[in-house]
Order: structure tokens, then C-alpha cells, then sequence
């Protein structure tokens, strides 16, 4: 029943504030072609499709801080990531020059402290998931759950990845997912004393989006494990 | 000789008869080969439905080339197995193995199949090959022998020969599965699903950790492993197109992966899919052949196990692991003694080759061991040449040895080799003697080329004619008193005759060779298209002068007689065209089978010196053959040019003697032996064309040279005549276009020339003056032909050759009817003559030249002279329009 209004929703919502849809799906850097199992079947499936979403923003760089810090940036190398889901206030072309280094498909929408210019919002397609993605400063109150709940009806996305509040989120509301990945670089902000520098990654499978969880807590990076279903 | 060469010829028109009939994607490697499978084929017709009656049809034309990538893709096609296998017929298509038995036997196989109709199953050939007691050495006789070219079982051989297979017969099914399940645990070991880590310990087991012992670690390393891998197996065998589809490469990569892990010190080298691909085809042609024959008659359990598609990538694994077990010290880059190489290293000898400093890698000391001893011993010039040039072994020798020659020759080639390197011995030590064999067959071009063409001739091997020859070869070098001395004798011969001089040549057709793709199969479009217009006017009008070309009834003794000046062009035309002969000419007696005709006719322009045919051609073409007699065409040398172009014309001239006698025979075989024979023809000519190019080039210049010198006051008239001769020197070399409508203008006018031209000599002195005909008739054809349609160009004469060629191609085209042309040509050409020819008669002069040139001396000088001297009575034709 929610899921009809929120379709509903959308129609009118989504297309009023023209959001920008993008299909990953066709971008994506296959293996093996998805044919090619049926054909020969009688072959061992041998490679295992991994498709990883790196989801991090409110970076803040140079104002807040002076860059990713070390062990995160260890943890990033180039070749696993596919894509990546940037909340905002990226702030300089030099950082988004850098994600760009780690995956080839980046989306990032345009945060509160944005030099560039960005996008308000997008709706982005990773498999079966549609995933929307907003700074989250537009929400109010900021990273409420019903607004954000409002907001995600309107986009009509089974995840919706918001930001602006340094502070990592990650929970099911309405069979639906949200993630606020914090802020990657621990930038300080007016409404959390204590940042801790955090990302997430989202390995999506078929109907199955597995999150890691990495935050940095005194100076050991922590990976935790959410898992969402889709139904 | 004669009876090698038709052994050898025949052995490879029965090896491609009898692989049409297996699998058309075998048979496309060699373009000539090919050809020659119709006839076979021709028998089943009445048996095949009409599409692929439709497909034999095609195959007697020159397209067929074209055609082969076709059926190649189709072939390939998983849902189209029955369509694509041309001519298989399990029980009643396949020769009579019995005939295989000695090698010397060969030739006579063609016929009995052919005649005889004698086939035999599927199983027999199983039979034959492996039911017996002492079946091991048998086979082991047949790949050294090349004979398992034909053969449906050849993976079969390959896994005895790979013991793969073991000896015993009653273990193979037990043995087979055992392979089998093994490379399934193999594969699941190493198929890394990251996912299945679950909820155990995240800080090991998350995406992007690093810690070796993660599972998503280990799934990114295999990743980047496969993406290696995948990047050269994309690459594999470009050329064919089995190798383009998506599950065979696959095959590949699994196979690759599977071995780069269970190998980690090794892991993947760059050229191991070089070494699988041959062995995955052919398993799957073998599987091929198996299914259609199993759709027949019932097989045995052995062969449906053995054979069984399904496993293929098993069995490629199992056979491609055998093979790295010899093959993998040549992989690896470790170094030997890594001590001893620092000290080494620290204080290295003095004078020591750079080839002897680095570190001793095992594939570099072998290949260094290749040269050093081996050649050595065998060739210490050849040794003593490379040494000099600092050519190290390693530059080529690496490729060679770690692809076991994979690049070196065409697939269908390279699998007789590697019959022969593994049916010799597991160990691969004949890989150490086709090294030197390979050396030896082009030992004379490397001996006298520079460094630059030796590097390139070793680098782009040159395509070999019997590869057969080179393996009797190796076996020689390496056991003289076992092995025979080669059959390759008659190739010794040949070198021989290089060696005395054909050197330059033979860097010329080397060259040519290295420009064209090194394949026949890959010869290039244009050189097909040439051809087929080459043949095309020559099939429809076969004239009754084609015969007497062919037949070589033109007095021998000419040859002699040539000028000393001229003689060493000759001869070296001559060599060309023996060798050409000789290697291409093998087949069509074979073909020809016993046909005495085919003997008489085709030896005959062997023999002759090239300007003979050219002669003949002139003659075929020319409508004025019967008026004119026969010996004072062989009195005069024609200039150089002339002769070149008359060479190139030959070609015609024979394709049209052939196109008569195949009108005559109606037998189908015989017609497609001809076509294989001419399409072997084509092949050389190209390399001949370039040769003849060059010289043309070489002669023009310096004709060009005297007459800028000279400042004639007829020069512009000359010299756009020289421009038209370079025209035809680039359609020679193939820089410029060549189509239809081009030649047949050429040929018209090529008519009109001899035309003009016997019928001014006769008039004239009746000596025959041919050194000044052509030429002259030439440059009033296209000095007449500039007049008339653009007489711009002509003040562009001194231009760039090549501005005036695009100018003169844009005023022919801009002309709409060669014919009109040839006619304003014609009027121009034969008025200006009348008041010449009692000049000619009278001038004591050129009556001396005329006799001079009877004598054939004419140097490339006193061509340039006596064309200015035509050219002086010439000229007065464009003027006069």
C-alpha cells in the first residue's frame, strides 16, 4: 500500500522537479556478457559478479580539513569500486578529481558549500535498486525521518542516500532503506561535537544490498555489516 | 625432383580434401588449399540440400576467400553445427586412410579417392589409428610424417603424444574422467565468490580490505588476473573467427586462470593463450567431426567419452598443463643462480655480447644455446653473420621457442608442426631443430641483407611453402644418420639458386611478403580483387593463342642469346618464376593427375625465361598473331620497362592458356585445381609486380636522368610518357588503384600497342625492332591519349610524377569511351608513322641499333637513347591533332 502511494507520489513530485534519472546498469563494467551463462551452460560459473558503491560526501576539503585521512585513503585503490554516490560539499574540483581517480562513474549532487555546480538531486539505477541521492540540507528538519521518508516517496527509490549532517545513518523505515554516510573526512560541524570520519560501501546484488560500514574511531577503521532486502 | 615435388604437392592437396570434409573452418587457412576442396566436395553435391549446394558453387570463383570468413561464422555458430560441416559424411566421405601409409604414397591417395571412391567410416579411421598393438608408434610416426593433417583424432594423438593419455587402452576412459573431475575441483577451488566470507570477522573480510588472507582480497587479485588474461585472449587468432566467440574465449580464460593459480610461481605469461588456443581448436574440430559422425553411426564408448564437446575446456586444460610442464621453464623469468650472476654482473667479461650479460633467464640461455651451438655447427656463416649484425637470438628466438612458432606460421601449418614436436618427444627437443631448420630456409636473404631486413625477416618469418620439408629438415640436423637426407634437397636446390642470384630478389620478395600480411589466408583484399579481374577477361575470352603460349613453343635457345647486360635481370626474373613454378606448379600436376597435357603445358613456362611468356602474352592479346612471324619477336630484347610490363602480362597470357584447357576438360576437379593453382599464381605475381615496380622505378629514373640532361627539344613529350610509365609502375606496386574498367582500357590498348607496334615493325625493317616499339607506341598512346583530353597536363610535365598520374586518371575517366579514345589515338599514332618509316629504312643507323639490339645489348642507358630516338619521330603525332 505505501509503495502505490509513494509511486503516486513520484508522478506527479518527481516530474515537477525534474530530477535527473541515470541508469548505472548500462555503464557498469561487465565481466562476461549475461548471456554468455546460458550458452554454455554446461560450464562451471566461474566469476562471481561483484558490483561495489562507494557512498561518502561532506568532505569539506580544503575548508574544514585538509584531506581523507591516510587510512581511509589506503583503503581506497582504484579497480574495485564501480561507482560512486557523492552527497555534496565535495567543495573543490581537486577532490572530485580524485574520486574520479577511484571509479569511473561518479555522481554527486550539490551540497550547501558546493564551488562547483551540481545537480540538487539524482536518482541513480544500480541493479534492481533505485537509489536517489541528495545533500540533505534541503530536508528539514535536517535528517528527519519522515521528511526524509516524504522525500523519498516523491523520488520513488528504494534507497535514498542523503548527507549534511557528518553523522552516519543507516536504517530500514517502510521497508525502505535510508543512508546518511557521515562525512568521510570528519569535518566539523555546528551540530556534532564528536565527527567521526566515516563511508560507506554498498555491495548490491541481485535484490540484496550488503553496507560496510567504515568509520574511523581512534584511529582504527571499524567495518560494520547492514544488510537490506529488498521485497 | 620432379617426383618430390609432386609428392610433396600432393600430400597437401589430399590433406586439404580431406579436411573440407571434416570442418570447413579448418580448411581456411590456406587460401589455395581450399580452393582445392570442391572437388570432394562436388561428389556429395547430389547428396547436400541446395544451400549448401549453393555454398559449393561458390567456391570455384576467386571470392572464395571471402566466402571462407562466411562459413568460418557460421561454422562457429552453436545452433548451426549440421549446416557448417561441408561435405562431412560420416560414412561414406572420408578417403581411404589405408592409402596413408608411407609417406612416399601420398600422391597416389588424391587419385584413388578420387577415382576409386573409396571411403571409409568414421570408425575405421579410429581403427586404423589406434587399434592395434603397436598403435603409439605408429601415430608417432604419422604426426612426424604429418599426416595427421586430415585426421579426425588429432586431439586423440595429442593426448597420447601429451601422455594425457596413457599407453594402455583400457585406462583411457578411467584415466579421461579422473582428468576430468579433477579439473572441476580445480576450477570450484578457485572461483572466489567474496560473498560467501558473510559476517566473519569485517575487518579481514570487507571489500576493499587488503589483508591477504581476505576473501575479497583474493577476489579483486583474481580479478585483475583474469582482466591480464582476457586482454591477450581477446587477441588470440584475430583472424579466425572461432576465436572471436564469446564462450571459447571464455574456455580460454578459465583454462588460463585455472593454471595461473595452480602454478603461482609462474602464474600467467604472456603467450601461454598462444600455446592453448591451438589445442582448444582442435578439440572442438575433433568434437565437431564426432558429432556428425555420432549422428550417423553408433560410437564406441571410448570415442564418446574421449570426444565428448562437453569437455572440452577439461581436456584443454589437461593437455595444456602437459605441455607447460615442458614448456613452462621457457615462461618463467626467474634467474638462475642469481648469485653467481651478481658477481656477474660486477665484473663482467670483457667483449662479452650483450646477450651474454644479462641475467640467464632459462628461455634466454636456450635460445643462446640455439644459435651458439647448434647453428654453429651447422651454418657457421650463417652464425658468423648474425654474430656480426648483433643480431642476439633472444630478439626473435623468444617468440619462437615460447609460442613454439605460433606466429610463425599459419595455424593450419603450425598444427603439422606441433604434430611433429610432440609426436618426437614430450620433451620438445626438436622445438631446438625447427629453430635452426627455420634459420637455414632463409638463411641466403639473411646472409645477404642488412640489419634492418634481417631483423625484419626473422621478425615476420616469411611464409614457408611446404612446412613438411622444414621437419625433415630439423630431424636431420638433428640425427644425419637416422634421418634421410630431407626431400628438402629440392629446396636445397632452390637455395642454391638463390644464393647464386636471387639474393636481391629474395630481399624483394621478402620485403613484399613482409608488406602483404604474412598469411596466404590473409592476403589482401585488393590483391584478391586483383586477381579475380585478372582471371575474369582472361576466362571469357580464352583465345585460341592460349595453348601455344602455355605450350612453350617458342625456341629455347633465346635464352642464351641474351646480352650479357641484360642476363643477370633475366635470370633473376628466371629464378623467380622457377621458384614460382616450382612450388606452384605442384599442385596443378597434381591436379592435373594424369592428364599428360597438364605435364607438357605447365613445366613449359617454368622453363622458359620469363620474357618468353611475356612474349606469348603479347602475342595472345595482340589479334596480329598470325601475321606476324614467330623468331623476330625473340630477335630484339625489349627495353627493361617494357619487359617488365611484358612479365606482368604473362600472367594473363597463362591464366588464359589454363582457362583453355580447363574449358577442354570438363572434369570439376581438375577446374578447381586450376583455380588453386592460379590463386597460388596470384600470390606470387603480387611479389613479382612489386619486383618488377621496383625495377621499373630504378630504370625510369634513370631514363629521366638523360633526358633532363640531354634537353631534347621533344622532352615534354617524353617525359609525359614516362609519366604514364610510372603510372603503370604504381599499379605494378599497388600504390594506385586498380579496377576494371582500368584494365580493360589497359588491355585495349595493350592490343593497340602490339598492333601498332608489330605492324610498324614489320613495315619498318622487318629486324623487329621491339626495343623501340613498344616504347615508342607507348609513349604516342599516352602522349596522343594527353593531348586529346587534357593538354594541361602536359605543362605540368616536370611536376611531381604523381600529380600528373591523378591528372591523367581524372582526364581518362573524365573521357566517357575508351573506345573514341583509342580511335582519336589511333589516327594520331599511325599518320605521324608514314613519313617515318622510310627514314628508318634508310638511316644506316638504326638499321646498326636494330642489329645491336638483336644482339640484346641494351643497357638501361641505351634504352634511354634509342626512346629519345623514337620518341624524335614520335612525337610529331600529338602535334599534328
Amino acid at each position: 500500500m505505501r509503495s502505490t502511494a509513494g509511486r503516486t507520489g513520484s508522478g506527479f513530485g518527481g516530474g515537477a522537479r525534474g530530477v535527473r534519472r541515470y541508469h548505472v546498469g548500462q555503464i557498469e563494467s561487465c565481466h562476461w556478457p549475461r548471456g554468455g551463462e546460458n550458452e554454455a551452460c554446461y560450464f562451471l560459473a566461474t566469476v562471481v559478479r561483484v558490483e561495489l558503491v562507494l557512498v561518502l560526501g561532506d568532505l569539506h576539503i580544503p575548508h574544514r580539513c585538509s584531506g581523507l585521512p591516510a587510512k581511509f585513503k589506503s583503503l581506497l585503490v582504484p579497480g574495485k569500486i564501480q561507482h560512486i554516490l557523492c552527497t555534496g560539499n565535495l567543495c573543490t574540483k581537486e577532490t572530485y578529481d580524485y574520486l574520479r581517480t577511484l571509479a569511473g562513474d561518479i555522481h554527486v549532487v550539490k551540497g550547501d558549500s558546493e564551488s562547483l555546480n551540481y545537480p540538487e538531486q539524482k536518482v541513480v539505477t544500480v541493479g534492481q535498486f533505485r537509489i536517489g541521492l541528495i545533500h540533505g540540507h534541503q530536508v528539514i528538519p535536517w535528517g528527519d525521518v519522515a521528511s526524509l521518508a516524504l522525500l523519498r516517496r516523491q523520488l520513488d527509490v528504494d534507497i535514498l542516500i542523503s548527507g549534511h549532517t557528518h553523522r552516519f545513518e543507516a536504517f530500514e523505515h517502510e521497508n525502505k532503506f535510508y543512508i546518511n554516510p557521515g562525512s568521510a573526512t570528519g569535518a566539523y560541524t555546528a551540530l556534532e561535537t564528536n565527527v567521526i570520519p566515516s563511508f560507506v560501501l554498498m555491495d548490491i546484488q541481485s535484490s540484496t544490498v550488503v553496507t560496510y560500514v567504515y568509520q574511523l574511531i581512534e584511529d582504527d577503521v571499524k567495518v560494520e555489516r547492514i544488510e537490506f532486502k529488498k521485497y | 625432383m620432379p617426383l618430390q615435388a609432386a609428392a610433396a604437392a600432393a600430400s597437401g592437396i589430399e590433406y586439404s580434401l580431406k579436411r573440407t570434409q571434416c570442418r570447413v573452418e579448418v580448411s581456411i587457412i590456406l587460401g589455395s588449399i581450399i580452393i582445392c576442396k570442391t572437388s570432394e566436395g562436388l561428389q556429395n553435391i547430389a547428396r547436400e540440400p541446395p544451400r549448401r549446394l549453393l555454398q559449393y558453387y561458390k567456391y570455384p570463383s576467386v571470392k572464395i576467400i571471402g566466402n571462407m570468413y562466411q562459413s568460418v561464422s557460421e561454422t562457429s555458430h552453436p545452433l548451426q553445427t549440421e549446416e557448417q560441416e561441408v561435405g562431412i559424411d560420416p560414412l561414406q566421405s572420408y578417403l581411404n586412410k589405408t592409402e596413408e601409409g608411407g609417406s612416399n604414397e601420398n600422391g597416389s591417395t588424391q587419385h584413388t579417392s578420387d577415382s576409386a571412391g573409396t571411403f571409409i567410416s568414421y570408425s575405421k579411421e579410429w581403427e586404423e589409428l589406434f587399434v592395434n598393438n603397436n598403435y603409439l608408434a605408429t601415430i608417432r610416426l604419422k604426426g612426424i610424417n604429418g599426416q595427421l593433417r586430415s585426421s579426425r583424432f588429432r586431439s586423440v594423438c595429442w593426448k597420447l603424444f601429451l601422455e594425457v593419455l596413457p599407453q594402455d587402452r583400457s585406462q583411457w576412459i578411467k584415466n579421461t574422467s579422473e582428468l576430468r573431475t579433477s579439473y572441476n575441483k580445480i576450477k570450484e577451488i578457485h572461483i572466489t565468490n567474496p560473498r560467501k566470507a558473510g559476517q566473519q570477522d569485517l575487518i579481514i573480510n570487507n571489500p576493499l580490505s587488503q589483508d591477504e588472507g581476505s576473501l575479497w582480497n583474493k577476489f579483486f587479485q583474481d580479478k585483475e588476473l583474469r582482466a591480464m588474461i582476457e586482454q591477450d585472449v581477446t587477441r588470440t587468432f584475430p583472424e579466425m573467427q572461432y576465436f572471436q566467440q564469446e564462450n571459447v574465449r571464455k574456455i580460454l580464460t578459465d583454462v588460463l586462470f585455472c593454471y595461473a593459480r595452480e602454478n603461482e610461481q609462474l602464474l600467467y605469461k604472456q603467450g601461454m593463450h598462444e600455446l592453448l588456443a591451438p589445442i582448444v581448436f582442435i578439440l572442438h574440430c575433433d568434437h565437431q567431426a564426432f558429432s556428425h559422425a555420432s549422428e550417423a553411426a553408433q560410437p564406441s564408448e571410448e570415442m564418446k567419452v574421449l570426444l565428448n564437446p562437453e569437455y572440452l575446456e577439461h581436456d584443454a586444460y589437461a593437455m595444456f598443463t602437459r605441455l607447460m610442464k615442458t614448456a613452462e621453464h621457457w615462461f618463467s623469468t626467474f634467474e638462475h643462480d642469481s648469485q653467481k650472476e651478481k658477481d656477474a654482473m660486477i665484473t663482467p667479461m670483457p667483449f662479452a655480447r650483450p646477450q651474454d650479460l644479462g641475467p640467464s633467464i632459462a628461455i634466454v640461455t636456450k635460445v643462446n644455446q640455439i644459435q651458439d651451438q647448434l647453428l654453429k655447427k651447422h651454418d657457421i656463416e650463417l652464425y658468423m653473420h648474425l654474430n656480426r649484425l648483433e643480431i642476439a637470438p633472444q630478439i626473435y628466438g623468444l617468440r619462437w621457442v615460447r609460442l613454439l612458432f605460433g606466429r610463425e606460421f599459419p595455424l593450419q601449418d603450425l598444427l603439422v608442426v606441433w604434430d611433429a614436436l610432440f609426436a618426437d618427444s614430450i620433451t620438445l627437443n626438436l622445438v631446438d631443430y625447427i629453430f635452426v631448420a627455420m634459420l637455414l630456409y632463409i638463411r641466403d636473404a639473411l646472409i645477404s641483407s642488412n640489419y634492418q631486413t634481417c631483423l625484419g625477416l626473422l621478425m615476420h618469418y616469411p611464409p614457408i611453402g611446404d612446412v613438411h620439408s622444414l621437419i625433415l629438415r630439423a630431424l636431420f640436423l638433428r640425427d644425419p644418420k637416422k634421418n634421410p637426407r630431407p626431400v628438402t634437397h629440392q629446396f636445397q636446390q632452390n637455395l642454391d639458386y638463390y644464393k647464386a642470384r636471387g639474393a636481391d630478389l629474395m630481399n624483394k620478395t621478402r620485403a613484399s611478403a613482409k608488406a602483404a600480411p604474412l598469411n596466404i589466408n590473409k592476403v589482401s583484399n585488393s590483391l584478391l580483387n586483383f586477381g579475380r579481374k585478372l582471371i575474369a577477361p582472361a576466362m571469357a575470352s580464352g583465345s585460341t593463342a592460349g595453348p601455344t603460349a602455355g605450350a612453350g613453343s617458342f625456341p629455347p635457345t633465346t635464352g642464351p642469346t641474351r646480352g650479357t647486360a641484360e642476363a643477370p635481370q633475366y635470370h633473376q626474373h628466371q629464378a623467380q618464376q622457377q621458384r614460382m613454378m616450382k612450388s606452384e606448379s605442384m599442385p596443378v600436376q597434381l591436379g592435373k593427375g594424369d592428364a599428360p597435357a597438364g605435364d607438357a603445358a605447365l613445366p613449359g613456362p617454368a622453363q622458359n625465361p620469363t620474357a618468353l611468356p611475356g612474349q606469348s602474352s603479347k602475342i595472345s592479346s595482340s589479334p596480329s598473331i598470325e601475321s606476324l612471324p614467330g623468331g623476330r619477336e625473340f630477335t630484339g630484347s625489349p627495353p627493361l620497362s617494357a619487359s617488365k610490363k611484358d612479365s606482368f602480362f604473362s600472367t594473363i597470357s597463362r591464366s588464359r592458356s589454363q582457362s583453355k584447357t580447363m574449358s577442354r576438360k570438363e572434369s570439376e576437379e581438375e577446374l578447381e585445381a586450376q583455380i588453386s593453382f592460379l590463386q597460388g599464381q596470384l600470390n606470387d605475381l603480387e611479389a613479382m609486380c612489386k619486383y618488377c615496380a621496383k625495377m621499373m622505378n630504378t630504370h625510369l629514373g634513370n631514363i629521366q636522368e638523360v633526358i633532363l640532361q640531354e634537353h631534347l627539344e621533344k622532352e615534354d613529350e617524353i617525359l609525359v610518357s614516362l609519366a604514364g610509365l610510372k603510372q603503370i609502375k604504381d599499379i605494378l606496386k599497388g600504390s594506385l588503384r586498380f579496377n576494371q574498367s582500368q584494365l580493360e582500357a589497359e588491355e585495349n590498348e595493350q592490343i593497340t600497342i602490339a598492333d601498332d607496334h608489330y605492324c610498324s615493325n614489320s613495315q619498318n625493317k622487318g629486324t623487329g625492332d621491339i626495343l623501340k616499339g613498344p616504347v615508342m607506341t607507348k609513349q604516342q598512346l599516352i602522349s596522343g591519349r594527353q593531348t586529346a583530353t587534357d593538354s594541361s597536363t602536359r605543362e605540368s610535365k616536370g611536376a611531381d610524377d604523381c600529380i600528373l598520374v591523378s591528372k591523367e586518371e581524372g582526364s581518362r575517366s573524365a573521357v566517357p569511351e575508351p573506345a573514341q579514345l583509342l580511335q582519336t589515338f589511333k589516327e594520331s599514332a599511325v599518320k605521324p608513322e608514314a613519313p617515318s618509316r622510310p627514314l628508318v629504312f634508310s638511316d644506316p643507323l638504326m638499321g646498326s641499333i636494330s642489329a645491336s639490339s638483336s644482339n640484346l645489348s641494351s643497357s638501361p642507358d641505351d634504352n634511354s637513347s634509342n626512346n629519345s630516338k623514337d620518341s624524335d619521330f614520335a612525337i610529331v603525332s600529338p602535334l599534328d591533332i
